[in-house]
C-alpha cells in the first residue's frame, strides 16, 4: 500500500509535483497517468525516498522507505530500464542488490527465471536489447518478494509480445494481494492493465477512479458530430451559438460539430432545406481525450471562424 | 553471525560491505585496472631503481627534478607510487561514479535508502583491497629493488631507520588517495570532474604551488598539501620542506575525514 498525503516538490523555479494527495490500494493494478513532464518519475522517486519532498510524505505499507530495515522486502521499483552498470553480468548486478537486504541467492536464480532471462545471466547487462534491460529491471524489482511494486513506463520500448507479458505479470501480482503502481503517458496502455487510474497534469491531482468510470465519463463529453453539406456556410450560421464548437475539415464541406446532437443538426438542415450529404456522430480517441483532460483544456474550446479560407 | 541472525532479513553494514564487494569484482575493467596498478608500481619502482643505482652510489644524483621524483635508495624502489596513485583515483572514482552515469544509483539507493551504510562500505572495500594489494606490490618493488642496487653496494635494508616505516606507508597512502577519490566521486557525481581533481591534486598541486605562488608563501602552504603531507610520512628520511612523518601522517588522515565527511553529508541530504 502507498499513502501520499500532500506531497510537494520544487525544482529550482519548477513545481514538479503540487499537494498530491492518493493510496494506492494492495490487490489491484493503479495506472498512473499524466502527459511527459507532469510529474510522474517525480512521485515515483519521492515514494521510494530517493528525492526528498519540498512538503508532505509518502509512505510504503505505513512507514516512509528509509524507515523499512529490509526496504527491497517491502517495495520493488523499476525507474529506468538501462539502470545497470554495462560491464557487469545480470546474475551479478541482481546478486549485489540482493545481498544488501539479505535476499538469498537463490532468489536471484528464480527471479531470472521469472523474467526469462536465465539463459543470459552471465552475459554483461551492456549487451541487453531495451527489452532485455527491461525485464532485467523488473527482475530487481522482484527480488525481495515486495508486497508493492512501482514501474515507470515499463512498456516503453517492448515488443507487442513484451507488452503482453509485461500486462499479465503485473495482474498477476496483482492478484497475489501485492500494490502495483505503474505509470504510463499513454491511456491506451494503461486501459487493459489497470483497474483503477490516478491522473496527474502539471504535478495536481486531476482524477482518482476506477478506470471504467474515467472512461466513460471522459467518452461522454468527447463526442462530436461530422456533418457533410454542399452549403457550410448557411449550416453554421443557424447553428452557431454560446458552447458550440465548430471546425472546418478538408477542402470544407465537412463540419465536426461539438455541443449539437445530431438530431438536432438534422432537424435545423431539413426546417431550412439544407442539404446533408452525411450526418454521424464520432467519438473521440481515448488519448485525444486524455490529452485534453490532462493539459486542463476541457472546458477550453476555440469556435474557429465560419467563413475562414480553407 | 549465526545462522539465526544471518537470516533476519534488513539492511547492515556487513550486507552493504557484501554488495559492494560484489560489484567491485565483477567488472572486468575493474579487475583488469587494479592489476594495472600493480604493474605499475612494481615496474617503475624496478625502473627507477636501476637507474638511479649509479647516480645514487656516486652521489651524482640531480636534485631538482619534479616533486615525485625520488632522492634515495628506498625512495627509488617506490618510485611507482605516484603513477599508481593516479590509477587507483581514477578507479575509486569511477566505483562511485559510475553508479551515477548510468542510473545504477537509484537501484542502489532504493536497497539501501539510508545511504551512508553504502558510503562506508565503498570505503571499506576499497581501502581494504587497495591496502592488500598494494603492500604486497610494494614489498616485491622494495625487494626486487634492492637487488639492483645491491650492486652498488646501496640495497636498503627493512631494518635501517625509517625504512620499514616507508615500505608501510606507501600502501597507507594509495589507500588514502582511493578514499579521497570515493568521497570526491561522491560529491562531484561527474567521473570526469571528479578524476581531474584528485589527479590535479595529488600530481599537480605541490608543483603548482612551487611554481606560482611567491617562495615565502608557497613554503608555508606546501607542507601542508595531501601529496606534500603523503610524502611526509613515506619517506625514510626527513625532507626539506616537509613536515615529520606523525604530523604528516596526520594532516593526511585530517583531509580525509574531511572530504569523506562531506560526500556523507551530501549523500545524506541531496536528491540521488
Ligand atoms: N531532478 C530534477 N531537477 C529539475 N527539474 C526536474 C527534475 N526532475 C524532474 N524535473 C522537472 O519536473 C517536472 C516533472 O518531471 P517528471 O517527474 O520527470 O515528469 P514525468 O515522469 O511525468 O514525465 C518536469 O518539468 C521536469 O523537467
Ligand atoms: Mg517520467
Amino acid at each position: 500500500m502507498i499513502e501520499v498525503t500532500n506531497l510537494k516538490k520544487r525544482y529550482g523555479d519548477t513545481l514538479a509535483v503540487d499537494s498530491l494527495t492518493f493510496t494506492v490500494r494492495p490487490g489491484i493494478v493503479t495506472g498512473f497517468l499524466g502527459p511527459n513532464g507532469s510529474g510522474k518519475s517525480t512521485t515515483m522517486r519521492l515514494i521510494l525516498g530517493l528525492d526528498e519532498p519540498t512538503e508532505g510524505v509518502a509512505l510504503i505499507n505505513g512507514r516512509r522507505a528509509r524507515e523499512h530495515p529490509a526496504p527491497l522486502r517491502e517495495i520493488g521499483a523499476l525507474l529506468e530500464a538501462k539502470a545497470a552498470h554495462p560491464g557487469r553480468s545480470a546474475f551479478n548486478h541482481l546478486l549485489c542488490l540482493a545481498a544488501t537486504n539479505g535476499i538469498a541467492k537463490r532468489r536471484v536464480h528464480h527471479v531470472l527465471e521469472l523474467v526469462g532471462l536465465q539463459d543470459v545471466a552471465r552475459q554483461r547487462a551492456g549487451t541487453f536489447s531495451l527489452g532485455m534491460s527491461q525485464r532485467l529491471g523488473i527482475a530487481s524489482a522482484l527480488l525481495g518478494d515486495p508486497s508493492t511494486v512501482v514501474l515507470d513506463e515499463p512498456v516503453n520500448g517492448l515488443d507487442p509480445e513484451g507488452i503482453v507479458w509485461i500486462r499479465e505479470l503485473l495482474k498477476g501480482l496483482a492478484a497475489e494481494g501485492r500494490t502495483v503502481f505503474l505509470s504510463s503517458h499513454l491511456m491506451s496502455e494503461l486501459a487493459e492493465t489497470a483497474e483503477h487510474v490516478i491522473v496527474i497534469g502539471q504535478g495536481r491531482l486531476i482524477a482518482d477512479e476506477p478506470v471504467d468510470t474515467l472512461i466513460r465519463s471522459v467518452s461522454e463529453t468527447r463526442l462530436r458530430v461530422l456533418v457533410r453539406t454542399p452549403d457550410p456556410v448557411r449550416l453554421c450560421n443557424l447553428i452557431q451559438r454560446a458552447g458550440v464548437t465548430i471546425t472546418r475539415r478538408h477542402d470544407g464541406d465537412v463540419l465536426e460539430i461539438e455541443g449539437v446532437p445530431a438530431a438536432k443538426i438534422g432537424d435545423e438542415a431539413a426546417l431550412n432545406g439544407i442539404p446533408l450529404h452525411e450526418l454521424r456522430t464520432e467519438q473521440a480517441s481515448l488519448e485525444e481525450a486524455f490529452m485534453q483532460l490532462t493539459s486542463g483544456a476541457v472546458e477550453f474550446r476555440t469556435p474557429l471562424t465560419v467563413g475562414r479560407a480553407s | 553471525m549465526t545462522a539465526a541472525t544471518l537470516s533476519v532479513p534488513g539492511v547492515s553494514l556487513s550486507r552493504a560491505i557484501h554488495a559492494e564487494w560484489i560489484k567491485l569484482r565483477s567488472v572486468r575493467s575493474t579487475t583488469v585496472a587494479l592489476l594495472l596498478s600493480v604493474i605499475v608500481l612494481i615496474g617503475v619502482g624496478l625502473i627507477a631503481a636501476s637507474s638511479m643505482a649509479e647516480p645514487l652510489a656516486t652521489g651524482t644524483l640531480e636534485t631538482d627534478g619534479p616533486p615525485f621524483q625520488p632522492t634515495t635508495a628506498t625512495g627509488a624502489t617506490l618510485g611507482g607510487v605516484p603513477f599508481a596513485q593516479l590509477l587507483i583515483g581514477a578507479l575509486g572514482v569511477l566505483y562511485v561514479s559510475v553508479e551515477y552515469s548510468t542510473g545504477m544509483i537509484r537501484a542502489t539507493f532504493s536497497a539501501v535508502p539510508r545511504r551512508l551504510p553504502v558510503l562506508w562500505a565503498k570505503c571499506i572495500v576499497f581501502a581494504g583491497v587497495v591496502f592488500a594489494l598494494m603492500l604486497v606490490s610494494t614489498l616485491v618493488a622494495f625487494f626486487a629493488g634492492s637487488a639492483f642496487l645491491a650492486a652498488y653496494d646501496i640495497a636498503p635494508s627493512l631494518s635501517d631507520p625509517g625504512v620499514l616505516r616507508a615500505v608501510v606507508a606507501a600502501p597507507v597512502y594509495l589507500t588514502g588517495v582511493g578514499v579521497m577519490a570515493i568521497a570526491l566521486a561522491a560529491l562531484m557525481r561527474s567521473t570526469a570532474l571528479a578524476v581531474s581533481v584528485v589527479s590535479f591534486v595529488v600530481f599537480l598541486l605541490d608543483s603548482l604551488v612551487g611554481m606560482l605562488l611567491p617562495g615565502e608563501i608557497a613554503d608555508v602552504i606546501t607542507p601542508y598539501l595531501p601529496s606534500t603531507a603523503g610524502k611526509a610520512f613515506m619517506s625514510e628520511v626527513q625532507v626539506d620542506g616537509v613536515l615529520s612523518p606523525l604530523p604528516g601522517f596526520l594532516v593526511f588522515c585530517a583531509y580525509l575525514v574531511v572530504l569523506v565527511g562531506f560526500a556523507a553529508y551530501a549523500l545524506h541530504r541531496r536528491d540521488a
